[in-house]
């Protein structure tokens, strides 16, 4: 039997090497726990870029002069390789459109692809639009939101600002057409005289953007520029959007 | 008198060591005699007491006030026992009971604990009876806790206590009288 004295002193080491047993055992659990905790760190981050693609790069293909502001102006190579584009490229003008093609006007909702529209371009800046070849600009389809709102329509069109306005003047155009073409004037009618090439070229001229058909189908052009439109869906229309390219 | 609340708190707020000792000098022979009701083991009680210390001086638990401190110290010795006879329920030892080292040592300390030679031999009879008889006889009566105090160390109601001890002092009388003494003298 112990007396109460050396019951103390074993009581008294024993809390001391639990103290000491207690700060190895946080050490050891420090030196494993941390690094441990950095490499979990390190492959969820590494794994977060992999699969969300931020490891690949796409180095983008300027157009020279392009002046669509706030608006994609460059196409992947790939896409690019084995079209018109660059034999365009290589004549004297080129002049490339945007095509937005769409049916369906009154649904809330619509796809809409994107292509463009790749024609020479003669010495005065007209287009010839007899050698246009339509090549889509990239696979990604641009959703556009039609807002009803008390009969008047507007077109949203998310991170596009400048189509959303392009195409929100063309829905006004083509209404303004129907509502021309329900008042007399017949499909084959010139009805549409700001659309004439005269405006047109103006528009080149000035390096503006300028829609050139208001069409409810794809326009006729003629040989001297002029645009034969003709009527034969309300509900269908193109916008060309265009811009001058310099060699 | 603070029944060691005091000496307790000293060591546990201000880490001075002779607040342990001075629980360890007052309190380790009557937590050894009681844990021994548990074992029935001296060398086995003064293991599982000194644990109890140790505990005590690790944890440092939180005074619950429920009662008073030796009523919480016991509380814990109890618990400590029962780890480890559950620990060691599947471990079958040798009993020592028969070492006569270890008996002198056993009367020795409950010689200078108790001292009142009546008290002493009625110690002995305790003995004979059922590990949980030994246990409420030896709180209340070698330890004078209360019923309320006894209940709380043995974790069971004022009522059960109260029918467990009325129990303990009749197989006790019983015990006594087989031994030839008289319990009423005693």
């Amino acid at each position: 039997m112990k007396n109460y004295n050396e019951m103390a002193n074993d009581v008294l080491r024993k809390i001391e090497e639990h103290k000491i047993n207690e700060k190895k055992k946080r050490k050891v659990i420090k030196r494993v726990v941390i690094p441990v905790c950095c490499f979990c760190i390190i492959s969820l981050i590494g794994v977060g870029l992999w699969q969300g693609d931020f490891l690949k790069t796409k180095p983008p293909v300027s157009l020279d002069d392009s002046t669509i502001i706030g608006e994609k102006d460059w196409i992947d190579e790939i896409e690019s390789e084995d079209t018109a584009w660059e034999e365009d490229l290589s004549s004297e003008y080129t002049v490339s459109n945007i095509v937005i093609q769409s049916n369906k006007a009154q649904e809330s909702k619509f796809d809409v692809e994107m292509t463009v529209n790749v024609s020479t371009v003669d010495k005065n800046g007209n287009a010839n639009m007899y050698k246009t070849e339509k090549l889509p600009l990239s696979a990604e389809h641009i959703t556009l939101e039609i807002i009803n709102k008390n009969d008047e329509i507007s077109i949203v069109c998310s991170g596009f600002w400048r189509l959303e306005k392009l195409v929100n003047g063309k829905y006004t155009e083509v209404a303004s057409a129907n509502r021309e073409a329900n008042s007399g004037c017949g499909p084959n009618s010139s009805c549409f005289v700001f659309f004439e090439m005269e405006d047109y070229r103006e528009a080149i001229s000035e390096g503006k953007y300028r829609i050139i058909s208001p069409t409810l189908n794809i326009a006729k052009s003629t040989e001297n520029g002029l645009v034969d439109y003709y009527y034969q869906n309300e509900k269908q229309f193109i916008i060309y959007k265009e811009f001058e390219i310099v060699e | 008198m603070d029944n060691g609340a005091r000496s307790y708190r000293r060591f546990r707020d201000d880490g001075d060591e002779n607040g342990l000792i001075e629980i360890i000098r007052d309190y380790k022979d009557g937590l050894i005699l009681y844990l021994n009701n548990f074992v029935s083991n001296l060398n086995t009680a003064e293991e599982l007491a000194e644990d109890t210390f140790v505990l005590l001086g690790i944890k440092k638990p939180k005074d619950k006030e429920m009662g008073s401190f030796k009523t919480w110290l016991y509380t814990i010795g109890r618990n400590v026992a029962i780890d480890y006879l559950r620990r060691n329920s599947k471990r079958r030892e040798i009993p020592l009971e028969n070492s006569p080292e270890l008996i002198s040592e056993e009367l020795s300390l409950e010689a200078s604990y108790i001292k009142e030679e009546s008290k002493l031999l009625v110690q002995q009879s305790i003995k004979k009876l059922k590990p949980e008889y030994m246990q409420i006889l030896w709180l209340v009566y070698f330890e004078n806790f209360s019923n309320k105090e006894a209940a709380l160390i043995m974790k069971k109601s004022v009522h059960s206590i109260e029918t467990l001890a009325y129990r303990a002092r009749k197989s006790l009388k019983t015990q006594l009288e087989m031994e030839g003494f008289v319990y009423e003298e005693l």
